[in-house]
C-alpha cells in the first residue's frame, strides 16, 4: 500500500454536491475531460462555420467582424479549454495510479484548478453576449490590437479574463500531478521505474509549473493596459507582450504534445508485446527536450526583425535530435514485437505518421529565409493542425481507446472504433495538407474571406469537405461512446495485459486506488509479473 | 545583387529534398514493422529493450543533418538580413487600418490606398529598393509571396530591409500579421517596373498631390 | 533524499540556465534571457525546496467532496469579472472568495477533530 494513508468521511455524499465538487482525482479527472468535450464540440462547430464560410471566395455567411470573433474563439477554446486541460487530465487520472499512489497530492487545488478552468470558458464565450462580441484579436491577443483602442468592448476583456482564470487552473493542474510524482510514489517506485506517460508528465508539468505564471502575468498586464493604459505604449511595448506571451505559448504546444507521446508509447509497447525499447535515452531526451522547447519561443517572432534569429533558430532546429531519439525508440519497440492493430495502436500509429509531417514542416519553419516567406500564412495553420490535431489528438484517441476500460471497465466498440479512426485520418489529411499548398501560394491566415482572383477556392473547397469528414468521425466516436457505455461490454481488469500498476487495480479503480500493490522492479511490474523479470 | 527568391530557393532545395527523405524513410519503416511483426501467435516475442550503439550513431546521424541545415540557414539569413548603405531607390512604408502608404524618399512622391482600393507599389527591376516601415497602429506584416518575403511593421519604430524584384510584373501584396475588422482586404499591388518605365511612371506621380492610388 | 526525484528537478534547472547563459550572451535584448533565467532559477530552487522537504509520511484527512473548493474558484472568477462588469461584481466575489476561504478552514478543523 501507498506511503500515504487516507482518511476518508464516514458518510459518502452522493448527487449534485459529489458531482460537483468531488475530491476523487480519477472522478475530478472524468469531470475536466467532460468540460474539454463539451469546449471542443463547440470550438469544432466553430471551425466548421469558418469552413464552410472559406469554401467561396467572398462568401457572407457570417460578416468579418463575426468571423474574426470566431476564429479567435476556436483557437481559444482548442489551447486554453481542451487540448491543455485534456492532457494534464490524463495525469491527474493516470499518474496517481500508475506511480502507485492512494490519491493525488493535493486534491482540492486539482477541483479548484477543474473549476478555475471551466469558469475561464464560461467567461470567454459570455463574451457573444456583449455588444461587441467576443474577443477578437487572434488566441494570441497582441498589443496594440487587444489594447483598448485596437478592440473595444467588453468581449475582448471577458477573453482575458477567461484565459487568465483558465491559465491559472492550468497551472495548478500542473503543480498537483508534479507534486504527485516527487511525493507520493510507492515504495520501490523509483524515478527510474516510472512508466514512460509518467515521466512525459513530468516534463509536462514542469514546463507547466514555469510558463503558466508568464502567461497568467501577461493577461494581467493587457487587463491593465486597457482599464488604466501606459502598460504596452512604449516602442518596445508590442515585442514585450510578444516575448511574455511565446514563452509561454511555444512551450505549451510541448505540453499538449508530451502527455500523447506518453500515451502513444505505452500503447505501442502495450500492443506490441514488448518492454519499453530505449527507455533511458527517452527520459533524458525528454528532459532535453522539454528544457530545449523553453528556449525556442522567439521562432515565433523572426518576422520582426527584433530578435537574436540565429539562437532562436538553432535551438528550433536542435530539437530534432531530442525528438528523432523518441522515434527511434518507439519504432524500436514495434521492432521485433507482436503486433496488434487494435484501435488504441492504429490512434498510435496515425499519431507517429501524422505528426511527422507536423514536424518536418516545424524544421522548415525554424529556418529564418523559409519562415520569412510562409510565416502568417495557411503553411503555418496546416503545420500546427497536424501537430496538435493530427498529433496529439490522434494520441489522444489512443489513449482513451486503451484506457476506458480502465476507466469505465467496459471496451468501446472495436467496429466503430476503427470506423471513427479512418473517418479521421482522412479527414484531417483532406483538411489540412491543402492549406500547406494554399500557404506557399500566398493565402494569409486568419483572413473572413478571399477574392476569387486568388485560385484558392478549389483547395479550400477540399479542405471544406475535409473538415465535415473530420464532423462525422467525431460523431461517430460520440455515437461509440453512448452505445458502449449502454451495452457495457465487460472488459475485466486488464483487458491488454498491460505493463503498469493502473492495471493492477479494478476497473474502475476504487475510490483510494489500490487494495495491494505487486512488487516494482521496472518500469514495467505487470510485466514483469507476467513474464517475470528481465534477466 | 541579392534576391530573397533565390534564398529562399537555395534553402528550400535543401530543406524540402530532406525532409521528403526522412518521411519517405520512417513511413517505411513503420510499414515494414507492421507488415513484418504483426502478431500471429500467442508467443512473447524476444525482449530486447535497448541498443546503445545503434542509438548513438543514430543520434550523431540526425546532428550532422541538423548542422547541415543550419549551416546553410545561417549563411543565407545572413545575406537575406543584410541593408545596403546605398541602394537604388529608398521607399518608406506606412501601414495602417487598413491600407498603405508608400512614399518614394527624395522623389515628391507619395502613392495611398487602402482596403477600398488597394494602393499600387511600383519598383524599377534589378534594382536595390531599400524599404523602411513602420504602422500607425496595430502591427502589420508587409508580405509579397512571390518574392518570399515578409517583415512585420510595428507601430513607433522603423525596421528595414532590401528587396530585388528580378522582372517586371504584376504581383500581390498582402498584409500578413492579423490587423483587425478588413485585414483580408489590406492588400497592395506591386507592378515591377525596367527601370526605364519606372522613371516615367514615378514622374507621372510626381506632381499632382492626388493619392497615386486612386489614379489606375 | 533522492527519492523525491529533487535531482532531475535541479538538473532540469540547470540544463535551462545553460541555455539561458548563451540566450544572454548572443542577444542584446535583457528580456529574453531574464524570462529563461528565470524558469531555470525556479526549477533550480523547486529542486532544492523537494530536497529539504525529503520524504513525508503523514497522513491525510480528506472528505468526500470539498464544496467550499468550488466556492473559493467561482469567488475568484467572479472577482476578476468584476473588472470587466464592475465593482458590484469584485465585492459579491470576493464575498463568494473569503466564504469559500472560512468554509474550508472549518472543513480542515472538522476533519482533523474526526481523526483524532
Amino acid at each position: 500500500m501507498s506511503t500515504q494513508t487516507a482518511v476518508a468521511a464516514a458518510r459518502a455524499p452522493r448527487g449534485l454536491l459529489a458531482w460537483v465538487a468531488t475530491t476523487d482525482h480519477k472522478r475530478i479527472a472524468l469531470r475536466i475531460v467532460g468540460a474539454a468535450l463539451i469546449f471542443f464540440v463547440a470550438g469544432g462547430l466553430i471551425a466548421l462555420v469558418m469552413r464552410s464560410q472559406l469554401a467561396d471566395p467572398g462568401a457572407q455567411l457570417v460578416g468579418r467582424d463575426t468571423y474574426n470573433q470566431l476564429f479567435t474563439m476556436h483557437g481559444s477554446t482548442m489551447i486554453y479549454l481542451v487540448v491543455t486541460p485534456v492532457a494534464l487530465a490524463l495525469g491527474v487520472y493516470l499518474v496517481p495510479l500508475q506511480v502507485g499512489a492512494a490519491d493525488i497530492a493535493g486534491p482540492r487545488l486539482t477541483l479548484f484548478g477543474h473549476w478555475l478552468i471551466v469558469a475561464g470558458g464560461l467567461t470567454m464565450y459570455s463574451g457573444f453576449l456583449t455588444d461587441h462580441g467576443a474577443g477578437k484579436a487572434g488566441w494570441t491577443g497582441y498589443v496594440p490590437l487587444s489594447a483598448s483602442q485596437g478592440t473595444p468592448g467588453t468581449g475582448m476583456d471577458l477573453w482575458i479574463i477567461g484565459v487568465l482564470l483558465a491559465a491559472l487552473g492550468s497551472f495548478v493542474l500542473g503543480a498537483t500531478v508534479l507534486a504527485t510524482v516527487l511525493k507520493f510514489r510507492a515504495p520501490g517506485m523509483t524515478m527510474l521505474r516510472l512508466p514512460v506517460f509518467s515521466w512525459t508528465m513530468v516534463a509536462t508539468c514542469l514546463m507547466v509549473v514555469m510558463i503558466f505564471p508568464v502567461l497568467v502575468v501577461a493577461m494581467a498586464l493587457l487587463l491593465a493596459e486597457r482599464h488604466l493604459g501606459g502598460v504596452f505604449d512604449s516602442a518596445g511595448g508590442p515585442i514585450t507582450y510578444i516575448h511574455l506571451f511565446w514563452f509561454y505559448g511555444h512551450p505549451v504546444v510541448y505540453v499538449m504534445f508530451f502527455p500523447f507521446l506518453g500515451a502513444v508509447a505505452e500503447v505501442v509497447a502495450v500492443f506490441s508485446r514488448k518492454r519499453f525499447f530505449g527507455y533511458r535515452p527517452l527520459i533524458v531526451s525528454l528532459l532535453i527536450f522539454a528544457g530545449g522547447s523553453m528556449s525556442v519561443w522567439a521562432h515565433h517572432m523572426f518576422t520582426t526583425g527584433q530578435v537574436t534569429n540565429q539562437y532562436f533558430s538553432l535551438t528550433s532546429t536542435a530539437l530534432a535530435i531530442p525528438a528523432g531519439i523518441e522515434y527511434f525508440d518507439i519504432l524500436g519497440t514495434m521492432w521485433g514485437g507482436k503486433i496488434s492493430l487494435r484501435t488504441p495502436m492504429l490512434f498510435a500509429l496515425g499519431f507517429l505518421v501524422q505528426f511527422l509531417i507536423g514536424g518536418l514542416t516545424g524544421v522548415m519553419l525554424g529556418s529564418p529565409p523559409l519562415n520569412y516567406d510562409v510565416h502568417g500564412s495557411y503553411f503555418i495553420v496546416a503545420h500546427f493542425h497536424y501537430t496538435l490535431f493530427a498529433g496529439s489528438m490522434f494520441g489522444l484517441f489512443a489513449a482513451i481507446y486503451y484506457w476506458f476500460p480502465k476507466v469505465t471497465g467496459v471496451f468501446l466498440r472495436e467496429g466503430l472504433g476503427k470506423l471513427n479512426f479512418v473517418l479521421l485520418f482522412v479527414g484531417t489529411n483532406l483538411t489540412f495538407f491543402p492549406m500547406f499548398i494554399l500557404g506557399y501560394d500566398g493565402m494569409v491566415r486568419r483572413v473572413a474571406t478571399y477574392p476569387s482572383s486568388t485560385g484558392f477556392q478549389g483547395l479550400n473547397i477540399v479542405s471544406t469537405i475535409g473538415a465535415f469528414i473530420i464532423a462525422s468521425g467525431i460523431a461517430v466516436f460520440l455515437l461509440n461512446l453512448v452505445l458502449s457505455l449502454r451495452d457495457r461490454r465487460p472488459a475485466g481488469d486488464d483487458p491488454w495485459e498491460g505493463h503498469t500498476l493502473e492495471w493492477a487495480t479494478s476497473s474502475p479503480p476504487p475510490r483510494f486506488n489500490f487494495h495491494a500493490l505487486p512488487p516494482i522492479r521496472s518500469y514495467a511490474p505487470l510485466f514483469d509479473l507476467r513474464h517475470g523479470e528481465q534477466r | 545583387m541579392k534576391s530573397t527568391q533565390s534564398d529562399f530557393q537555395h534553402v528550400a532545395s535543401l530543406y524540402g529534398p530532406i525532409a521528403l527523405a526522412v518521411f519517405v524513410i520512417v513511413i517505411g519503416t513503420i510499414l515494414f514493422i507492421v507488415v513484418r511483426f504483426r502478431r500471429r501467435d500467442d508467443e512473447l516475442p524476444r525482449q530486447r529493450t535497448g541498443w546503445p550503439l545503434g542509438e548513438a550513431i543514430y543520434v550523431l546521424l540526425v546532428a550532422a543533418i541538423v548542422a547541415l541545415l543550419l549551416e546553410t540557414t545561417f549563411t543565407t539569413e545572413a545575406n537575406e538580413d543584410k541593408v545596403q548603405a546605398d541602394p537604388g531607390l529608398r521607399v518608406q512604408v506606412t501601414a495602417f487600418q487598413w491600407g498603405w502608404r508608400f512614399t518614394y524618399v527624395g522623389q515628391r512622391v507619395s502613392v495611398l490606398g487602402d482596403n477600398t482600393q488597394p494602393p499600387i507599389l511600383g519598383v524599377p527591376t534589378n534594382t536595390t529598393v531599400q524599404f523602411t516601415g513602420t504602422s500607425l497602429d496595430v502591427i502589420h506584416s508587409f508580405w509579397v509571396p512571390a518574392l518570399r518575403f515578409k517583415r512585420d511593421l510595428f507601430p513607433k519604430r522603423e525596421t528595414s530591409f532590401d528587396l530585388t524584384f528580378d522582372r517586371p510584373g504584376l504581383n500581390l501584396g498582402e498584409c500578413a500579421e492579423f490587423c483587425g475588422l478588413h485585414h483580408a482586404d489590406m492588400t497592395f499591388n506591386v507592378l515591377s517596373l525596367t527601370p526605364r518605365d519606372f522613371a516615367s511612371w514615378l514622374s507621372d506621380r510626381r506632381r499632382p498631390r492626388v493619392p497615386g492610388g486612386r489614379r489606375r | 533524499m533522492s527519492r523525491t526525484g529533487a535531482p532531475y528537478l535541479i538538473g532540469w534547472g540547470l540544463w535551462l540556465g545553460l541555455l539561458a547563459t548563451v540566450l544572454w550572451i548572443w542577444t542584446p535584448d535583457p528580456l529574453p534571457p531574464a524570462l529563461l533565467g528565470a524558469a531555470a532559477l525556479g526549477s533550480v530552487l523547486l529542486g532544492v525546496v523537494a530536497l529539504l522537504q525529503g520524504w513525508t509520511e503523514r497522513s491525510r484527512h480528506l472528505p468526500d467532496s470539498s464544496l467550499p473548493t468550488v466556492l473559493v474558484a467561482f469567488g475568484a472568477a467572479m472577482t476578476l469579472n468584476g473588472v470587466a462588469f464592475g465593482i458590484w461584481l469584485v465585492l459579491i466575489g470576493g464575498e463568494v472568495f473569503i466564504l469559500g476561504l472560512a468554509l474550508l478552514l472549518r472543513e480542515h478543523l472538522l476533519a482533523r477533530r474526526r481523526r483524532s
